[in-house]
Formats: structure tokens, C-alpha cells, sequence
């Protein structure tokens, strides 16, 4: 008889994180998940899982570390105040929103280890905010 | 319902930085915030926040580590000491300002550290970059699911879960 499992990434991740961040930002900043970022506009937002482990297995219980890569990006050709503003308020309100709306989920706890500012090489004339997101799930 | 958030890197770290610079200088140095160097006079300082990182993380706050960059440029076809000292007495000075810790609301986790000469591919200048990490910790809402008295999630008849605020 076939092994009764969930599937980790989709189920207990993508799908919490994605909605979560959809329901704040779409339409006007797409979000999705894929291996390979791709422009979708001005902004959007690309997220990537990287790995996971696990950190032991119980009697019910597995466990779970996953690492995510969250990716923002805006075009700004202005590089004023007013689209730097915008920028860092998207920054902020991804930032609270991974807090806030994943913690819903009683076995979710979630850390944004840290998120780096650049300008990206890949698209030119975009900012990026590169978010280094840890997920702790048990199942 | 939606959440209610701060910008935290612009309002919070950055605004209150870069007023406390322009007050100290009054308009003998342009002061401006952006990842780039933009071609503004003949001296200028530049920040920007290049990245931050959790420091700790509790029930309904987080508290961040951010690494703020400021670069002093101060273009000159001089090489002498007069033009040194100036850039010396300038960052002394930003260096004492940062010291004072004018702000309120985030705090300085140490002294800046402070790269003098240094190359970041502006011919004719000299170029001081000052790292400042600054502390700040910010509260968030949080919310859990509505459930019912047999410990299950009450949902609607469109699929949608109840969302109260713990």
C-alpha cells in the first residue's frame, strides 16, 4: 500500500506564503513561485525555495526547516525620494505581512533572516529587495 | 482587512539620519539617500541602508540589525594634506554627530567604523565610507484563526477562514 503524505512545499508553504502575500499585493504586484524569476511589470515578486531539513523525526511529528528565497523588485528610472519611499514601504509591508499571516498557522514559525538592497544587474533600472526567508513547520 | 505596516527603512532609519546631516551641515553639504552616486557639487554624502538582519525575534515584534552606508566624497585634483584634512575634520565631525545619538525611537548597536581613501570609482576624489549598524525593533499584528468549541476552524460557505487578532 502506497505511503499516505503531504506535500511539504505546496501545502504546508508555497500556498500559506503565496496567498498570504497575494491577498495584500495582487493585482498590482504579481506574485509567484518559480524557479526562474522572470519580469512581470513594474514590480513583482519572485519566490524560490532553496532547501529544506529536517530537523529530527518524532513518533508523529516531521519536523521541518525551509529555506526561501523572496525576491522584490520595482523599476525605479526616477531614483528620487518619492519612488525611494515606495520601495522601502513594499520592503516593509512584505516584511510584516510573512509575520503577521503566517503565523496564523499554529505550527509555522517563521524568520526573515535577513534582506539585502541592491540595484539588479540582471533587469536594469530595478531595485531589488532580496529577502532570505527561514520557515520552521512540523507535520 | 487590511494590515496596518511602517516604513521602517525610510521613515524610521534613513529620514531621521539624513535630517540630523543636513541640520549639522545647513546646506554647506548635500545629504541625499539612494544605492548610487549621483554628480551633485563638488562634496556631498550619500547613505543608504544596503541590508538587514534579524536580531531577535519575540511573540508580536522583531527587532532588526541595519547596516547603513554613508560615503563622504569630496572631489579634489589635489593631493595634498589641506584637502585631507578637510575630509579628516568633516568625518570627524559626522563621527561626533552619530556619537551624540540625536534620535529617538532606534539606537546605534556600536560605533561606526569608518574607511578613509577609499575606492569607489570616482576619479578626482577623495572618499571616506562610514558603516553605521543601527538597532531598531519594530511591533506587528498578529492574528489567528477563528475556531469552534470542537477544535475546528470555522469557514464559510465560500471557503474563507475567520481571521481574529490574538
Amino acid at each position: 500500500m502506497a505511503v499516505s503524505f503531504t506535500n511539504a512545499w505546496k501545502d504546508s508553504l508555497k500556498d500559506g506564503l503565496v496567498v498570504a502575500l497575494r491577498s495584500s499585493f495582487s493585482p498590482s504586484v504579481p506574485v509567484y513561485f518559480s524557479k526562474k524569476t522572470e519580469m512581470r511589470g513594474s514590480q513583482f515578486i519572485s519566490v524560490k525555495g532553496d532547501f529544506s531539513n529536517s530537523i529530527n523525526s518524532m513518533q508523529n511529528l516531521i519536523d521541518v526547516n525551509f529555506s526561501i528565497t523572496l525576491d522584490y523588485f520595482m523599476q525605479d528610472h526616477k531614483r528620487n525620494d518619492t519612488s525611494l519611499r515606495k520601495f522601502f514601504n513594499q520592503v516593509s509591508k512584505i516584511e510584516e505581512n510573512v509575520y503577521s499571516l503566517l503565523d496564523i498557522e499554529p505550527l509555522f514559525d517563521v524568520e526573515i533572516e535577513s534582506i539585502n538592497f541592491t540595484d539588479d544587474e540582471e533587469f536594469q533600472g530595478y531595485r531589488k529587495a532580496s529577502f532570505d526567508i527561514n520557515v520552521n513547520n512540523a507535520r | 482587512m487590511a494590515l496596518t505596516t511602517h516604513n521602517i527603512v525610510y521613515d524610521k532609519i534613513l529620514i531621521p539620519l539624513r535630517d540630523a546631516l543636513r541640520n549639522e551641515f545647513e546646506g554647506s553639504m548635500p545629504v541625499y539617500i539612494d544605492s548610487k552616486h549621483k554628480d551633485i557639487g563638488t562634496k556631498y554624502l550619500r547613505i543608504f541602508v544596503d541590508s538587514q538582519s534579524l536580531q531577535y525575534r519575540r511573540a508580536k515584534s522583531f527587532t532588526n540589525l541595519y547596516n547603513v552606508e554613508m560615503d563622504y566624497v569630496l572631489k579634489t585634483t589635489k593631493n595634498d594634506t589641506s584637502a585631507l584634512d578637510k575630509m579628516y575634520r568633516d568625518v570627524s565631525r559626522i563621527e561626533t554627530l552619530l556619537f551624540q545619538n540625536p534620535h529617538n525611537g532606534y539606537f546605534f548597536n556600536q560605533m561606526p567604523s569608518i574607511e578613509q581613501n577609499a575606492d569607489v570609482g570616482i576619479d578626482n576624489a577623495l572618499v571616506a565610507k562610514i558603516t553605521v549598524p543601527v538597532l531598531y525593533q519594530e511591533d506587528y499584528e498578529r492574528f489567528g484563526k477563528f475556531v469552534t468549541s470542537d477544535n475546528k476552524f470555522f469557514v464559510t460557505s465560500a471557503g474563507s477562514f475567520y481571521i481574529v487578532r490574538s
